[in-house]
């Protein structure tokens, strides 16, 4: 009866409770010492919209969702319609009685809700009850995690899930028996609460930001949490403000963060060139979405790369670093904070609505976060920009006794303007001068993730996920190179593979990772292959088209 | 037989992608009754964006511009100004745009457009917050409302700023017609957009649109709410045409406190907050009346 992973999918109309029916699911999973992979699709609609979620998960570590599901619960029509074809060999598809026409079980999800109030906004436990069902959960069990998941209206949702229970056992019965696993104690966090609690861990400040999707739920997540992690959350009225005002807190000592996707991030641009200018460490979360323009709001693609590599005009050095992993987020966020602070620029966190929105179970230590240690001014006269052989200056913030000055117009040593042939020369250097400093500093860090060996496949970023999940379990023996770090590009790591013709994965429709390898470290790929229909990668349809390739 | 004061035709076809109950989709109903067919709209981000449909669903029959969060005022104006070189001189240009793409990150574009008092009506539907993108507040949002920015929590960190008052701050631009409208009342809406688009010049409307999903209410309510929200004073009917002020309803006053507490998103506001709105916005009704009575008595003084 086992066997692993196992995949639970769940589809209905938004407001029926599937996204939190896929997030109880994970928790049973994290609970039962397994690892868990959860994906949300949902459209960018207000109402009528598809909306499913799926929760993979295994005893051991697993990197992404799969496609075919071991048991589907259809709440509505369209479910069945668009995941009839995606049940496993072994899987169960199960039907909302009288609502979904169908092969499969049926179970009398709504005419049960029926007999309570706000019938609709009860499938969702409902869903999650028949996976606990057809697992061969014992009633006792069901009670507790059903009075856990769903605290709210406690009587009639326990009522409702013994007879959505009951009913099951009569018409499927246990049918799955997914083993429990040892990694006990962990948590579960998107890719995006990864970043706030990795900045937060690093000691964020303020975090500025302007609702746009997949961003937004860096905010949310950090409005809610805001005293209990001692970040203050601003929701200002555009990026315009939002980058401005991390500039500003900057200013003044504060570690600010920002946080958007492709569109907002757009409107920030002239602010990170004045970052650059007068040296603010300002960290920008940058999470894509199939673009250009408004594009496909809610759905996933790398096609951000060449802009976040190419912001702001003028030169200055820059960070920009993407996480292949939920864990990877969270210290990549505090590792970024500290380097921005370390070398006054601006730095971006490029990753992808796949990883900000996806759901991992991880265990973290906060301890190992870095927390920014930036060169601070000690004694005598102050001079903001001062020339130093590294190019970084000490820092001291207003209000002082000292005259502190950042001016976004060219200026000497302590902040003041010139148009001096010699000067504007001088702090051309200092500022190319940090960036040496910063490859110097990034050659002793960790900036490239390699996994396995054999035949190399290169990729970054969520895509990451989808790469190793195809290979552990396919059985592909090759070697997963991942540059963590984007700009400046860890040549001197990548140049080690010059020869190799790896096979290039990405979700972007020109190849901008690959030719990005191309011109920075000579790599050509012998194949790319590209998804671009603003779906992630799939493991086993990817295992397959690597197959053929190595 | 009671003449029909609603226009028949509808350019607004059935099948849009709002909730149930939604007021913004009511608005565009009847601004398109009043607009007829030879209308442009843009639209920005905003619950507008995705309510005409994804294919197979499309229900606006007049063209459309999506056009970027920031950009409406400048939009609508670059459209008017290509009608105008090309003399094409008898279509209507509205913006029609949501209260956070107006009053946030809206406000510098439309400010150039009644700067240059360019001729267009823009259209602030007001909802609240931005309920697109996951009900977070606005700076249309009145205080005490949850919104997933203000999440109220254990905290008490609901909204703590008052609703920016966008039809003062258009009046102040010195546009020939501000006025605002609520869904509640079609008959007073149509005919203000119908004698908006009579004028020459920059025109504003705020509509009162309720959103039943980012209130927490009931559907069925949103109509009686948006009434409520009249007679409780949390939004007043008038026009400002020409500087001068005209309240169009002035009903009796009713319980501020069973309109709020009808909206889930604000069930935790405390007795001394809801006593200090009351009279906030009693004293902004006051002052509404003492602009309509001095604009009626400089009615009455002769042109010197």
């Amino acid at each position: 009866m086992t066997s692993d992973p196992f995949t639970f999918l769940v589809g209905g109309k938004a407001g029926e409770g599937v996204k939190s029916a896929a997030g109880s699911a994970a928790d049973l999973f994290s609970e039962m010492g397994r690892h868990v992979f959860q994906m949300d699709d949902y459209q960018s609609l207000i109402r009528g919209g598809h909306n499913f979620s799926m929760v993979s998960s295994d005893i051991e570590p697993i990197w992404s969702h799969h496609s075919k599901a071991d048991l589907i619960v259809c709440l509505d029509q369209k479910s069945y319609d668009l995941h009839k074809e995606h049940v496993s060999d072994r899987g169960l598809v199960v039907l909302n009685e009288g609502a979904v026409e169908g092969e499969g079980a049926f179970v009398p999800l709504i005419k049960e809700a029926r007999k309570y109030p706000k019938p609709e906004l009860r499938l969702g436990l409902g869903a999650f009850t028949v996976l606990c069902a057809v697992m061969g959960m014992p009633e006792d069990d069901l009670k507790r995690i059903l009075e856990r998941e769903y605290p709210k209206d406690r009587e009639v949702n326990l009522a409702y899930g013994l007879s959505i229970y009951h009913a099951t056992n009569e018409s499927v019965g246990q049918r799955f028996d997914p083993r429990p696993g040892t990694f006990k104690g962990s948590r579960i966090l998107t890719g995006n609460e990864a970043i706030a609690l990795g900045a937060a861990s690093a000691g964020l400040d303020v975090y500025y930001a302007y609702p746009m999707t997949p961003s937004s739920s860096i905010l949310h997540y950090l409005a809610a949490h805001d005293r209990d992690l001692g970040v203050e959350v601003v929701h200002a009225e555009s990026e315009i403000a939002v980058i401005n005002m991390a500039i500003g807190s900057t200013y003044v000592g504060a570690r600010a963060m920002v946080g958007t996707s492709g569109g907002g991030f757009a409107l920030m641009d002239e602010a990170i060139s004045l970052a650059g200018m007068v040296e603010s460490p300002i960290l920008s979360i940058l999470s894509s979405r199939p673009g250009p323009s408004t594009g496909v709001p809610t759905y996933t693609a790398q096609a951000d790369l060449d802009f976040a590599l190419g912001r702001g005009f003028g030169e200055f050095p820059q960070i920009v670093a993407s996480p292949g992993s939920v864990e990877e987020a969270f210290y990549l966020a505090s590792e970024m904070l500290d380097l921005v602070w370390r070398f006054q620029t601006p730095g971006i966190i490029l990753t992808e609505k796949h990883l900000s929105e996806s759901a991992m179970n991880v265990k973290l230590d906060v301890e190992r976060a870095s927390y920014p240690q930036p060169l601070m001014h000690t004694s005598g006269e102050y001079k903001r920009y001062s020339l130093t052989d590294n190019g970084i200056s000490p820092l001291l913030f207003p209000p002082s006794p000292q005259m502190i000055k950042w001016n976004s117009y060219e200026h000497d040593e302590a902040g003041i303007t010139t148009e001096d042939a010699g000067t504007i020369e001088k702090m051309a250097d200092k500022r190319l001068a940090k960036e040496k400093a910063l490859i110097r500093q990034m050659i002793g860090m960790r900036t490239v993730n390699t996994f396995g060996g054999g035949p190399v496949i290169m990729t970054y970023g969520s895509t990451t996920m989808s790469v190793m999940e195809a290979l552990r379990i396919s059985g592909i023996e090759a070697k997963v190179i991942q540059p963590v770090y984007l700009r400046p590009f860890p040549v001197w790591e990548m140049k080690a593979y010059m020869k190799e013709s790896p096979v290039v994965v990405e979700q972007s429709c020109s190849g901008m990772f690959a030719r990005l390898l191309r011109e920075k470290a000579g790599i050509t790929a012998s194949h790319v292959i590209r998804r671009y229909d603003g779906r992630p990668f799939d493991p086993k349809e990817l295992s397959e088209r690597l197959k053929e390739m190595i | 037989m009671a003449k029909l004061t609603i226009p028949e035709d509808e350019l607004m076809s059935p099948g849009h992608m709002g909730c149930l109950g939604c007021g913004a989709t009511l608005a565009m109903r009847y601004v398109l009754k009043a607009a007829g067919r030879r209308t442009i709209l843009s639209i920005p981000a905003c619950c507008w964006a995705v309510m005409p449909g994804v294919w197979p669903n499309t229900c606006l029959q007049v063209p459309e511009l999506y056009t970027p969060f920031e950009t409406t005022g400048a939009s609508i104006s670059g459209i008017r100004a290509a009608l105008d070189a090309t003399g094409q001189n008898d279509v209507n240009v509205i913006g029609f745009a949501g209260d956070g793409g107006t009053a946030d990150i809206g406000i510098q574009a439309l400010s150039g457009t009644a700067d240059r008092n360019d001729d267009v009506l823009y259209i602030m539907y007001d909802n609240e917050a931005y309920m697109n993108t996951g009900i977070q507040r606005s700076g249309s949002t009145p205080i005490g409302a949850w919104t997933t920015t203000t999440p109220v929590g254990t905290t008490g960190s609901w909204e703590k700023s008052p609703k920016k008052n966008m039809v003062a701050i258009m009046a102040a631009h010195r546009i020939p017609y501000v006025a605002t409208a609520s869904v509640a009342y079609p008959e007073d809406l149509i005919r203000k957009v119908q004698k908006a688009l009579t004028i020459k010049g920059t025109k504003f409307m705020h509509i009162f649109a309720p959103c039943p999903t980012g209130w927490k209410m009931d559907p069925g309510l949103s109509i009686k709410i948006a009434k409520e929200a009249l007679s409780c004073r949390a939004f007043n009917l008038f026009e400002i045409e020409g500087g001068s002020y005209k309240i169009n309803m002035k009903p009796k006053k009713t319980s501020l406190k069973e309109y709020l507490f009808k909206q889930g998103r604000f069930k935790h506001m405390p007795e001394d907050l809801i006593n200090e709105l009351e009279t906030d916005l009693d004293r902004a009704y006051d002052e509404l009346l003492r602009l309509e009575s001095l604009s009626l008595e400089r009615a009455k003084v002769p042109d010197a």
